[in-house]
């Protein structure tokens, strides 16, 4: 391993000076706490950011960027994504934008949740508790009113894992709904004629509180195994909260659902669901492949949130007989996969960012028959080739990804 | 691992066993009977029987749904869920199970002690209609010729070509079988094992040749990926920490493929042989974790080290035994990858309004595999000059920063910096180190409207390496690889979205780049990207939902050749088009729903060449995929409704490379036939489904 020293020195310089600052700023007297603090980073800005997957991939042809060259933020949404309050489980608008929702209430001083600690949902209990108070009855006082019939209805969390009331480290086995949406002393009361029901802590892109506070909720569970890499992925850099993917009182999370993931990603990846619509593609729009078979929404050590350390190492975990090593290889495959491919869809065969013989003439130019143009003269109406027609350049070189015969070398054998 | 390992590994973990923990920190429940909190332990479930009619055949139709050949199914999906109020669980899920896209999911358990899936899934990948072979022996390793083939120069004077051509499914079935535990010791540590083993069968077309002359085989695919993983978990008050293994193990049951020369030439060559992927394994062990610090930052760290190994036995340097070609230096290759992998990021909010993102990654692939000089016998037909292997390596180092500044309410800016620098061994160029500074800002308009604008600049620079590896025949010293070439990229992207009522929202998505590839005279020399997407979501009523999405793509590249000091410019474009409309209604307090979704994506492929005396383009390339969808389901009472599916599709495609292209249409390619699919199907579905 060599790392330049350069590089140490830079991380080490911004690292000082981003602590520095830190620090600066916990010294420095606090004009706000609590909730009116929440009360101002409430704002509209500060909503689920809607960034765009700008990178192109290296290719010209590569009409979507590729995984691993989606570098800073480019697998963060293009729109913010809708939060589906009428948590049936389905998604309706398959494969298209979410429709508005109806208005939630203006944000309000919201219940803090707690840092993102586990066990915390209690601690974040606590800590509100001095504010607004509980309800009397916990899940008893919401359910009078969120039953099958009213307009946030809530019963089908009681046959997910969040309505066990067995497990110690349910939302149910603790202070139930107020668990999460923390005390709805003041919104649970009967109100007098004329008067507005005080919110409650809700959820998603609508949701009364930043994506920040809301998730925070939710980590304090969920912080734990692959979500340690959460708080510095590209979905939380960009404000995303965990309600606008996820949907907790459905009896199947459409995130967490093969055949209906891709309509939660491309709800706000515009870009993928074209590509996902290609002649050649996985099989994702079916529902025979998920989104997360390649990516890592909660984040990954990739820039494009990949399950694996790279690239190539999240497409060889389907497509291991091109994992190599080979006594021949082909050093763009050994590289980046996405140098020929476009893993959400292409116009041309394999997924291939372009037509071949061009797109390996790209690189290759020796004398001979690498170098000739191949036109309209070499098709069946004039002189077919071998060279354009077919698989083109592979009617030879099959072994384009490798070959291990050890007269191979042309990736003929 | 083997059996013993696992019964030794539960052993250790076991005891550590669950440790429920609970607190409501102080606040009153004793009165929290949840005595409205529903009742849903027992047995429940759903089954839906769906008899289905399908129109005709259809690759890309049957490659989703499983519905690939015309007539009748009897389809079955659904899901039976025990509960008890100690937390046990378990549900069987089931679905497509008439089809070859059956799936199943075995999921039980005790919540917060253990939980145990187990996993069945089919995928099937339908090949194109039409190919035919004159090979026999199909699904093995030795393809060989009928019995009185004449052999030709070319496939002319194959006289016996028509006759001995067979239809061949190009078909590929992959099934998974999975089981997976995980674990839960207390609050703190989980820890969790899984086995999985896909098997991939089929038939795929591959090109082999001798010299020039070659033939489209149908290859076998009879394969095997098992993979092994366990993690351990930490979590913390600060942190969390996550330690895992992974193996990848790969066989292949078809090391070669042998087949018989359908020329008369070259001279005394009558079989070829050609590799197979090898067995291969994979291992990696990684950590990750975070830890907190102070109030709002974050440190975030992945190390991951693995180990690809390759070893299979070496086939020989060609099956023509008469040309006396010396055995391979080693009988097999012993080859070594070493992986490591590193990322280490910083994340902050050092004042209001403020976040900051640092990270640094390190990617490195050593190869240690050795060199050695081989050989070469081209295409089983003659000696060449002896070959070392090459030996790729490379190391990246990327580092990003990233400033968030919030101006106002309404106003916020970010900026940013991301340095990729990559090393190479054994290529031309030895060093590519590219700087991108970008610039971002978003702006709420009004309560109804906001903005965003990123744009960026990317520069690269590459260094030729110092001893660059001598290729024969060489490479025109003119030409730069597009991935090792000097670059500026300069990208937009905008995105705009205004609700125009609290029920009516529009939506405008843009993307645009443009590569120079300045100092490239051959290669890909300028390539521009556009993206362009508008949605439209309407929520009519309570129940009925409109949505529309319209987008178009756009993508250029020039590229240069060079044929013998004639130099030519080939351009392409690929435009796509894109459309969505869909309206869904569905009633609240009701399992009815209604829904019809159109979609159809349109795209064209453009090539044109330029040369001195010798314009052409090429026709488009056109794919058209049209898909209308008419669901629904009727409730019948509470536990019984009534479903429906009505589907057409059409994939339409011209394609040049493979349109009129028969077996004997190249006089030294014996091809496989098949045509550019168009195709279209209509799928009835009926279903009857009972809650329970």
């Amino acid at each position: 391993m060599h790392i330049k020293p350069t590089t140490i020195g830079a991380w080490l310089v911004l690292f000082a000076m981003s602590s520095a600052a830190a620090a600066q700023e916990a010294a420095a007297p606090q004009t706000s706490t609590g909730d009116t603090t929440i009360a101002q980073e409430t704002t509209a800005a500060e909503q689920p950011a809607a960034e765009t997957s700008a990178v192109p991939a290296e290719s010209p042809a590569a009409a979507t960027p590729a995984p691993e060259q989606e570098a800073a933020g480019a697998a963060e949404p293009q729109t913010a994504p809708q939060a589906d309050a009428q948590t049936d489980g389905t998604n309706p608008a398959a494969s298209a934008p979410m429709p508005a929702q109806e208005s939630q209430p203006a944000p309000e001083p919201a219940p803090e949740p707690a840092p993102a600690s586990t066990p915390a949902v209690q601690s974040a209990a606590a800590e509100t508790a001095s504010k607004v108070p509980y309800t009397e009855k916990g899940a008893d006082t919401c359910l009078r009113c969120h039953d099958e019939d009213s307009e946030f209805p809530v019963l089908n969390l009681f046959k997910t894992r969040h309505g066990s009331r067995s497990d110690a480290r349910s939302p149910m086995a603790g202070l139930q709904c107020e668990t999460c949406h923390g005390p709805g002393g003041e919104h649970g009361v009967r109100l007098r004629r004329g008067q507005e029901r005080p919110p409650i802590g809700s959820f998603g892109v609508n949701g009364n509180q930043p994506a920040e506070k809301q998730n925070a909720v939710c980590m304090s569970c969920h912080s734990g195994k692959a979500r340690v890499s959460w708080n510095s992925s590209a979905h939380a850099g960009a404000d995303v909260a965990c309600a606008s993917c996820h949907k907790v009182h459905a009896v199947h999370d459409p995130a967490m659902t093969a055949d209906k993931q891709a309509d939660v990603c491309s709800a706000c990846h515009a870009r993928q669901r074209a590509d996902l619509l290609k002649a050649s593609s996985h099989p994702i729009k079916e529902g025979e492949m998920a989104c997360s078979g390649c990516h890592a929404s909660h984040g990954s050590p990739t820039p494009a949130m990949l399950k694996g350390q790279t690239l190539n190492n999240t497409c060889t975990q389907c497509h291991a007989e091109k994992r190599g090593p080979f006594l021949w290889e082909h050093a763009p495959v050994a590289e980046d996969c996405s140098l020929c491919h476009n893993a959400h869809g292409s116009n041309h065969p394999s997924l291939l960012t372009r037509r071949a013989p061009q797109l390996c003439q790209q690189c290759h130019a020796q004398a001979g028959h690498p170098s000739v143009a191949y036109g309209a003269g070499q098709l069946p109406s004039g002189t077919p080739s071998a060279f354009l027609l077919a698989g083109a350049c592979t009617n030879c070189h099959n072994q384009v990804h490798g070959s291990n015969h050890p007269s191979g070398v042309k990736l003929m054998r | 691992m083997n059996r013993h390992m696992y019964v030794l590994m539960f052993s250790v973990l076991l005891p550590l066993g669950a440790e429920a923990q609970t607190s409501t920190d102080g606040v009153d429940t004793s009165g929290w009977e949840c005595k409205y909190c529903p009742d849903n332990t027992g047995w429940h479930g759903e089954a839906t029987l769906s008899p289905t009619w399908v129109s005709d055949g259809d690759p890309d139709f049957g490659r989703s749904s499983g519905l690939d050949e015309d007539g009748f199914y009897l389809n079955a999906s659904g899901e039976v869920v025990y509960r008890n109020d100690r937390g046990h669980s378990w549900s069987v899920q089931f679905d497509d199970l008439g089809l070859e896209t059956r799936s199943l999911l075995i999921d039980g358990g005790t919540q917060g002690v253990y939980r145990l899936r187990v996993l069945y899934d089919e995928l099937q990948r339908i090949g194109p209609e039409g190919s035919r072979t004159p090979y026999r022996g199909v699904d093995s390793e030795d393809l060989t010729l009928p019995a009185g083939w004449v052999n030709g120069a070319t496939t002319a004077g194959m006289t016996q070509l028509d006759s001995a051509l067979r239809s061949v499914s190009l078909d590929r079935e992959r099934t998974r079988i999975g089981v997976e535990l995980d674990m839960v010791a207390n609050s703190r540590w989980e820890y969790g094992f899984s086995v999985t083993q896909e098997t991939k069968e089929g038939l795929q077309a591959l090109g082999a040749g001798f010299f020039f002359n070659t033939a489209q085989l149908p290859a076998p695919i009879d394969q095997v990926t098992d993979t092994m993983e366990a993690e351990l978990s930490y979590t913390g008050e600060r942190g969390g920490l996550v330690l895992s293994y992974l193996a990848s193990l790969f066989s292949n049951d078809n090391s070669r493929l042998n087949w018989e020369n359908a020329y008369s030439g070259p001279a005394g060559v009558t079989e070829g042989q050609l590799a197979l992927p090898p067995d291969n394994q994979y291992h990696l062990l990684q950590v990750s974790g975070n830890y907190r610090i102070g109030d709002t930052g974050e440190v975030y760290g992945n190390l991951g080290m693995g180990r690809s190994t390759q070893d299979e036995d070496f086939l020989d340097s060609t099956v023509n035994t008469g040309l006396g070609a010396s055995a391979p230096p080693v009988s097999s290759l012993d080859g070594e990858v070493e992986t490591l992998n590193a990322t280490l990021r910083y994340t902050a909010r050092p004042r209001r309004g403020m976040s900051v993102l640092a990270e640094f990654r390190h990617v490195d692939r050593d190869n240690k595999t050795d060199s050695n000089s081989y050989t070469r016998v081209v295409t089983d037909a003659f000696i060449s000059t002896a070959r070392d292997n090459p030996v790729y390596s490379f190391t990246d180092q990327d580092l990003r920063l990233k400033v968030r500044q919030r101006i106002n309410p309404d106003l916020g800016l970010s900026a940013g910096a991301d340095k990729e620098l990559r090393e190479r061994t054994d290529q031309m160029v030895s060093e590519t180190d590219e700087l991108t500074l970008w610039a971002k800002a978003d702006y709420q308009f009004s309560d109804r409207f906001y903005g965003r604008l990123k744009v960026s600049h990317g520069s690269r620079d590459a260094t030729e390496a110092n001893n660059p590896p001598v290729l024969s025949p060489a490479d025109n010293p003119l030409m730069r690889k597009y991935n090792l070439a000097d670059r500026t990229r300069e990208a937009v992207d905008l995105n705009l979205g205004l609700d125009l009522a609290d029920n009516v929202s529009l939506s405008l998505d843009y993307s645009g780049s443009a590569d120079d590839y300045d100092d490239s005279d051959l290669g890909l020399t300028d390539a521009r990207n556009e993206f362009v997407n508008l949605g439209f979501n309407m929520a009519v009523s309570e129940a009925t939902r409109l949505y529309a999405v319209v987008g178009r793509e756009y993508v250029r590249s020039i590229q240069m050749g060079s044929d013998g000091g004639t130099e030519w410019e080939a351009k392409e474009r690929d435009i796509t088009s894109t459309v969505i409309l869909g309206i869904s209604y569905a009633p609240p307090k009701s399992a009815t729903r209604l829904g019809l979704d159109l979609s159809r994506s349109e795209s064209i492929g453009q090539i044109s060449l330029r040369q001195p005396g010798n314009n052409s383009e090429l026709p488009d390339l056109k794919s058209t995929f049209d898909q209308v969808r008419l669901y629904g389901e009727v409730a019948m009472g509470k536990q019984l409704s009534l479903t429906a599916d009505l589907i057409h599709q059409r994939l339409a495609s011209e394609d040049w490379s493979v349109d009129d292209v028969d077996p004997d249409t190249m006089g030294n390619l014996v091809g496989m036939g098949a045509e550019a699919q168009d195709a279209s199907v209509t799928a009835v579905v009926a279903g009857i489904r009972y809650r329970f």
